[in-house]
């Protein structure tokens, strides 16, 4: 609560409140790296946005993994593994490079092409829907 | 609250860059006259303003929109200037003596001065004296706000003031004499 004033202080705060004087220079680029930049949201939009980056990038890789099937057998890791891709979304994002849908395709362990068999068994496990590999258990026996 | 503050007011609570230079802008001059009431020299000043500005904005969601935005300004620019100066230098508050009989009161109205005057004016007075002057008459605060913020009793605050608008007085008359 405001206190009353005498005339002496309100003619003092007539004459000094809402007073000017030109600083010599301006200290607003002292002060702006200083200050809080906005609420919550805008604070940590960065890192939302490397989140959004990164779910998006997982999306669109899982989705290209969903589109690589192959026909054929399981693979056994003794013999060399034959198949085709019967449906790709786009075999150069998921780490086949130079194949597309329809390709036949025979991995050897012999070739030395390890690192693009071990690509392939991870897109053969991980993207098989179960109905598939009931299937193909089945083709087998 | 005018609709412009309103309108910079909001655009710094949302943190926008452009709304808080704009009312950095727009109180510049306001907030280093009140930095030039506590300071000794403008390069004392630009630092209390720097300081007051970084707690002004860092602070904006505290102000509730009673009242004036600038005042709430002056009040935060002015604890920044006591915080400084009492960071800075210790502020000497001679204590209670048997305080002298004030001017006889005159028809203050009367007085012809300009605000860079009277500034100049109370550049003059000891710091212990300038503040709580500055504190109690311009900023308004009570003897009790200025003792718990100083660190001294209400009847040092008390006397404090009443020597400095004793001073004022005394350098005002002579102002006017000399014009």
């Amino acid at each position: 609560m405001m206190r009353e004033r005498d005339e002496f202080e309100n003619l003092m705060e007539n004459l000094l409140e809402g007073a000017e004087a030109t600083p010599p220079r301006s200290v607003w680029e002292d002060v702006a790296p200083k200050l809080e930049n906005g609420d919550f949201w805008s604070r940590n939009s960065v890192f939302f946005f490397m989140g959004f980056l990164f779910l998006v990038t997982m999306s669109i890789y899982g989705y290209a993994n969903t589109y690589v099937r192959t026909e054929g057998g399981m693979h056994n890791s003794d013999s060399p593994y034959e198949g085709k891709i019967r449906r790709s979304g786009d075999p150069q994002q998921v780490g086949i490079p130079g194949e597309s849908v329809g390709d036949s395709f025979a991995i050897d362990h012999q070739n030395g092409m390890i690192d693009s068999l071990d690509e392939r068994e991870f897109i053969l496990r991980d993207t098989m829907i179960e109905g598939e590999k009931l299937q193909l258990r089945k083709e087998m026996e | 609250m005018n609709q412009e503050d309103e309108r910079l007011l909001k655009g710094c609570l949302k943190g926008k860059r452009n709304a808080q230079n704009q009312l950095y802008n727009k109180y510049e001059r306001r907030m280093y006259a009140v930095a030039m009431r506590y300071a000794d020299d403008s390069d004392e000043a630009l630092d209390i303003m720097q300081e007051g500005f970084i707690r002004i904005f860092n602070n904006l969601h505290q102000f509730r929109g009673e009242g004036r935005l600038h005042k709430w300004m002056d009040r935060v620019m002015a604890n920044a200037a006591l915080r400084f100066i009492s960071k800075k230098k210790k502020v000497r508050f001679q204590e209670d003596q048997e305080l002298e009989l004030l001017l006889p009161p005159r028809n203050d109205t009367e007085i012809q001065i300009n605000t860079k005057e009277l500034m100049d004016i109370i550049k003059l007075l000891p710091q212990g004296y300038r503040t709580v002057f500055n504190m109690y008459a311009v900023e308004g605060f009570s003897h009790k706000e200025i003792a718990g913020m100083l660190g001294i009793t209400e009847g040092t605050s008390r006397s404090q003031y009443l020597r400095a608008k004793k001073a004022i007085q005394k350098l005002l008359e002579e102002y006017q004499i000399t014009q």
